[in-house]
């Protein structure tokens, strides 16, 4: 028999740590906008994001991107301890012990919370060692140029880097395709860099994300995992 | 907070209350009244509606194990305390943020919709017998928005609704 005074008395009874009323905190007094973990947040204007993408792209053209990656990058390992110190603390166990649909389920209302869009994962290719992660409405792609700087290089830095330290492996992140309104969403590929690789030179061919992954899981045999 | 008292608080802007606005107020202050005392009869029954719940839950699935059941009672729990809580604020958008959008995807993720959506049949029966008919009206929206929230497939759609 099922006691439910136990159940009550022995179990916290846990909702969403990251909705936006209650993670969002401020004291409009001291002039601080903060996380519910107390983690500092400032808003970011879209000009003045708009205005470092531009600032970069003009001063250092094509390599903005590699640069945006690297800030993406470092960013990413910040998340991840700040994410992860509070998701342990709020959820009473280590990020270990967590089952990785409730982890991924706090990491994509920490991503909507935070204003970042809303972003989801696909692990049909998890076996050929490919995570797929798909974005709606991000404001870093909203701010970057059209031309050949549509790739959302941030996005794809802070992913690697989140993942390298969620899993332990050096793992990449590329971005297969930009949402256009056919296609509402930014898809990006996570693995190990040597493996994703060959999606750069697709997605300049104009291959579709479709195309990438099933290239990319036919190109990677299994037993090479 | 309910969202047309929240209107109604930016009015000190521009004018005080008309009666059409005092109207809304009185109605909303009615309401909120009535509210907490289902919210009571929830909080004051917790145990006593689940534990019915539990032991035709353990009746439904005897193969189960014990400890799957225990999770969907413990997410049903969650649930009604964060229903309780949109009730009082009259906020159906609390109910999402705090605890749906948060479940959904793990119930599926653990192929429990079947075990849940029997939960949902049986506390729904549960309230309903417990609860009186005006107040059982109050909290239905509520429940129809946890319905068509966390059972979003058509099969499972169709094994709530049967009876």
């Amino acid at each position: 028999m099922i006691s439910v005074a136990n159940l009550v008395k022995d179990s916290h009874l846990f909702g969403n740590f990251f909705s936006p009323d209650a993670y969002l905190q401020g004291d409009v007094e001291t002039g601080l906008l903060e996380s519910r973990g107390g983690a500092r947040l400032i808003a970011l204007p879209e000009a003045l994001l708009q205005g470092l993408y531009n600032g970069l792209i003009s001063e250092v053209g094509q390599a903005a991107g590699v640069v945006l990656f690297k800030c993406g990058s470092h960013w990413g390992k910040h998340f991840y301890r700040r994410f992860g110190e509070e998701i342990s603390q709020y959820y009473q166990k280590p990020i270990a012990q967590m089952e990785m649909v409730e982890f991924l389920q706090c990491l994509k209302q920490s991503w909507k919370t935070h204003g970042w869009g809303i972003i989801d994962f696909n692990f049909d290719y998890y076996q050929k060692g490919f995570i797929v992660t798909q974005i709606q409405n991000s404001p870093f792609d909203e701010v970057t140029p059209e031309g050949d700087m549509t790739m959302g290089y941030a996005e794809a830095g802070i992913l690697s880097s989140f993942f390298t330290l969620l899993t332990g492996r050096n793992l990449h992140c590329i971005q297969t395709t930009s949402e256009t309104p056919d296609y509402p969403w930014n898809y990006f590929v996570i693995g190990l860099e040597e493996r994703i690789k060959p999606a750069e030179a697709w997605r300049s061919e104009g291959q579709d994300h479709d195309t990438i992954m099933e290239r990319l899981g036919n190109n990677q045999p299994s037993s090479n995992n | 907070m309910h969202k047309d008292m929240t209107i109604l608080f930016h009015r000190a802007e521009d004018h005080y209350l008309t009666d059409g606005e005092m109207i809304c107020l009185r109605h909303n202050a009615k309401r909120l009244k009535h509210s907490l005392q289902v919210y009571e009869i929830l909080r004051d029954n917790e145990i006593r509606i689940f534990q019915t719940v539990a032991d035709r839950l353990v009746d439904a699935f005897p193969q189960e194990r014990e400890k799957i059941l225990e999770d969907a009672l413990k997410h049903w729990l969650a649930i009604m305390r964060y229903c309780g809580m949109a009730l009082l604020l009259n906020s159906p958008e609390y109910l999402d943020h705090h605890i749906l959008e948060w479940l959904t995807d793990q119930v599926k993720a653990h192929q429990m919709q079947t075990i849940e959506s029997k939960l949902y049949k049986l506390l729904k029966q549960e309230l309903e017998t417990f609860l009186p008919t005006q107040e059982y009206d109050v909290l239905m929206p509520f429940l129809e928005q946890i319905k068509n929230t966390l059972f979003t497939s058509e099969k499972v759609k169709e094994l709530v609704s049967s009876h």
